[in-house]
């Protein structure tokens, strides 16, 4: 996350209200790193991930006047870029809900590895999560939506929301085998 | 154990994103710019567009006002040069200057008066004509142009007592003035040639003016006197009478004008319209709605017509089973509305996201009132009396009065009670959407009058974007009865 020099979020949001394009640039920049990680959690392309980020600062400096300071700021963006990552993938969604769902078979886990993921080796965990499991397991654990507004986003039963995160957990658990662990401890190391 | 290690994955990727950073924020910015700011953007184009449109209603306007001037000029030049001759005889008067005929009759002498005032004012000479005479001026015919061009026969014949008449006269190139004092009468072997080609002429213009014309001319000869001048002109009195003839198709603005206007005119067709219609799009029962504007054909070739023009119409919609897409995704967006469920899911993310947990949208009508502003271009496929054409272009469109009811219901997370919530948004003058919408059409001509033509012509409209403050994509198909003012005779 950049930071802006001398002035604080406020300030620059603040002056993003009287809609000055170098403030913008500040907030935008400031705040990149931020939303560019939500956006990558929801979508496995990068260049889609971008896509989204900017359409959420567009809906952002156009609805900033709008903005609650009282609020964090932070939560706001990840509201919106949640939900335009929702709005991309909503077409990919219908075909991917159809998609079989192979067993997940529990291995075993090794909490010392996971607390060494990196940002990259979380993505590449993700990918491997179909769609449907990789959008519900980001909303419901990470975002902290719950399954009725999952099914009510998603236009999936409130269920099958349940289902999808259970099996995403189950094969990230798979993923962390001790076979797994250690190709990942090989790399940490 | 495994909720554990979930936990702790979690609670990594948590952190991991918290604090995620990103290389590539210059080139997202530079990415963004291509974009952003969008509404700066529109606004340039839309104040081209309406420069544009209002540039050319504007030049129509005012081709159309210089049209009528050109056409009533002709009347009031003439009128004007009758007026302005007509103060000159009390200044004429006081200096002396007499020029009446030396012809027996007061009768003759008057009507030889007025001939001459009225054939010399024309060709330029002022003249002395008697008050009393004035009000029997009739207006500006063509038996009073046919009897001043008969005149200027006349004229020739007339005696110039003074100089200063001569001067004048000698001001008009087309009258001819002899060197000596000229006697008035001229011979029956003069007289002849000169009805001759007179009755000739006039009988080509108009034969049945030839009596009048011939008592004109035949007024102003005096058999018993010779003159110098009419044997001037004696040489070739039909080449005279073409010259004049030509003299005074050059000095006649009606005729000099003439077809150049009835050009100009057939150029621009000015038209009014009615035209009912039903809007459509997906999800949408029909209603017919209806519209009203004005049109104007500007012709770049025979067949070819630029249309252009402004309409006032009523759009309506009404989604009662499934709502489209883009409407949804507009109001999940919106939270300029407070009311709207954009807004609500807004107020959720602040950020106590059990407080609304889905809603679904049950109806949804709205109604526009805009303006449209077409730029199409027509092609008659039949030209003739009545004629086919097809015309196809853009429009724009200017929203005056937006407005959008809709019912949704909602559940709240926390006890999943559901509401249900009746809606209603309303905007004057908010947006405007600039060549989004693709016109086709088909229509019969016909004439109506004999400067009128009327037209039948439906039409198709297709949005190639969402329109309006909701982006409401939506097109229309219907019919306009058009009334075209074609304004050449």
């Amino acid at each position: 996350m950049q930071k802006a020099t001398g002035l604080t979020e406020l300030e620059i949001i603040q002056y993003c209200k009287s809609g000055g394009l170098k403030y913008q640039e500040l907030l935008y920049k400031h705040f990149y790193g931020y939303a560019m990680g939500i956006g990558m959690r929801y979508l496995s392309n990068r260049d889609d991930a971008m896509e989204v980020v900017n359409d959420s600062f567009i809906k952002i400096f156009k609805g900033i006047e709008f903005y609650n300071e009282t609020q964090p700021f932070k939560a706001w963006l990840r509201k919106i870029v949640v939900n335009t990552s929702i709005d991309c993938k909503r077409k990919n969604l219908k075909h991917s809900q159809q998609s079989d769902l192979d067993e997940a078979t529990y291995l075993g886990k090794s909490a010392e590895v996971v607390a060494h993921l990196s940002a990259k080796d979380i993505l590449n965990l993700l990918n491997h999560l179909p769609e449907v499991q990789r959008v519900v397991f980001n909303l419901y654990e990470i975002d902290g939506y719950n399954h009725d507004e999952i099914g009510s986003m998603l236009n999936i039963p409130v269920s099958s929301s349940r289902v999808y995160l259970s099996r995403a957990k189950e094969k990230l658990r798979s993923y962390l085998t001790p076979q797994k662990e250690t190709d990942y401890e090989r790399r940490i190391r | 154990m495994s909720e554990e290690f979930d936990k702790k994955l979690i609670n990594r990727i948590n952190e991991v994103f918290d604090d995620f950073e990103d290389d590539s924020a210059n080139e997202g910015w530079a990415e963004l710019r291509r974009n952003f700011p969008v509404k700066e953007r529109r606004q340039i184009a839309l104040w081209w567009y309406n420069s544009a449109a209002a540039l050319l209603l504007i030049t129509s306007v005012w081709y159309f006002s210089n049209n009528d001037i050109i056409k009533q000029n002709p009347t009031q030049t003439v009128q004007k040069s009758k007026e302005i001759k007509f103060k000159k005889p009390e200044e004429l008067n006081k200096q002396g200057i007499s020029d009446t005929t030396e012809s027996s009759s007061p009768e003759s002498k008057i009507t030889s008066t007025d001939n001459q005032a009225q054939s010399q004012s024309y060709a330029g000479v002022e003249r002395i004509i008697p008050n009393q005479k004035q009000k029997s001026f009739p207006r500006k015919t063509n038996k009073e142009v046919d009897n001043v061009e008969s005149n200027l026969n006349a004229v020739e014949r007339q005696p110039i007592k003074s100089d200063s008449d001569k001067q004048r006269l000698s001001a008009n190139e087309n009258v001819l003035i002899p060197d000596q004092p000229i006697a008035k009468a001229q011979s029956n072997k003069v007289e002849l040639p000169l009805k001759e080609a007179s009755d000739k002429y006039l009988s080509e213009r108009e034969p049945v003016k030839t009596d009048s014309s011939k008592q004109l001319v035949s007024t102003n000869i005096n058999p018993s006197e010779t003159n110098q001048s009419i044997a001037i002109s004696q040489k070739n009195p039909a080449k005279e009478l073409q010259q004049l003839t030509a003299n005074k198709k050059t000095t006649d603005p009606a005729s000099n004008t003439g077809k150049s206007r009835s050009k100009a005119d057939k150029n621009v067709i000015i038209g009014f319209y009615a035209g009912s219609f039903m809007n459509y799009a997906k999800g949408s029962e029909t209603s017919i709605n209806t519209g009203v504007g004005i049109s104007s054909d500007f012709r770049l070739s025979r067949k070819l017509k630029i249309s252009t023009g402004i309409s006032l119409a009523q759009n309506s919609l009404k989604f009662a089973e499934s709502v489209p897409q883009e409407v949804t995704t507009y109001l999940a967006l919106d939270r300029n509305n407070n009311r709207s469920p954009g807004a609500l899911n807004s107020q959720a993310s602040n950020f106590d996201s059990n407080i609304i947990s889905s809603y679904s949208i049950n109806t949804y009508d709205a109604k526009l009132m805009g303006l449209d502003i077409p730029l199409n271009i027509k092609y008659s496929v039949v030209n003739k009396k009545n004629s086919i054409f097809i015309s196809t272009g853009f429009s724009s469109n200017f929203y005056l009065n937006e407005s959008y009811n809709y019912n949704y219901d909602y559940k709240t997370g926390g006890f999943n009670a559901q509401n249900i919530k009746n809606q209603e948004s309303k905007s004057n003058f908010q947006s405007y959407n600039i060549g989004q919408v693709v016109n086709f059409s088909v229509g019969f001509e016909r004439p109506f009058s004999n400067n009128t033509r009327l037209s039948l012509e439906p039409f198709i409209k297709y949005p190639l974007s969402g329109l309006g403050s909701h982006d409401l994509r939506f097109g229309a198909a219907g019919v306009n009865l058009k009334l075209n003012f074609n304004r050449s005779k």
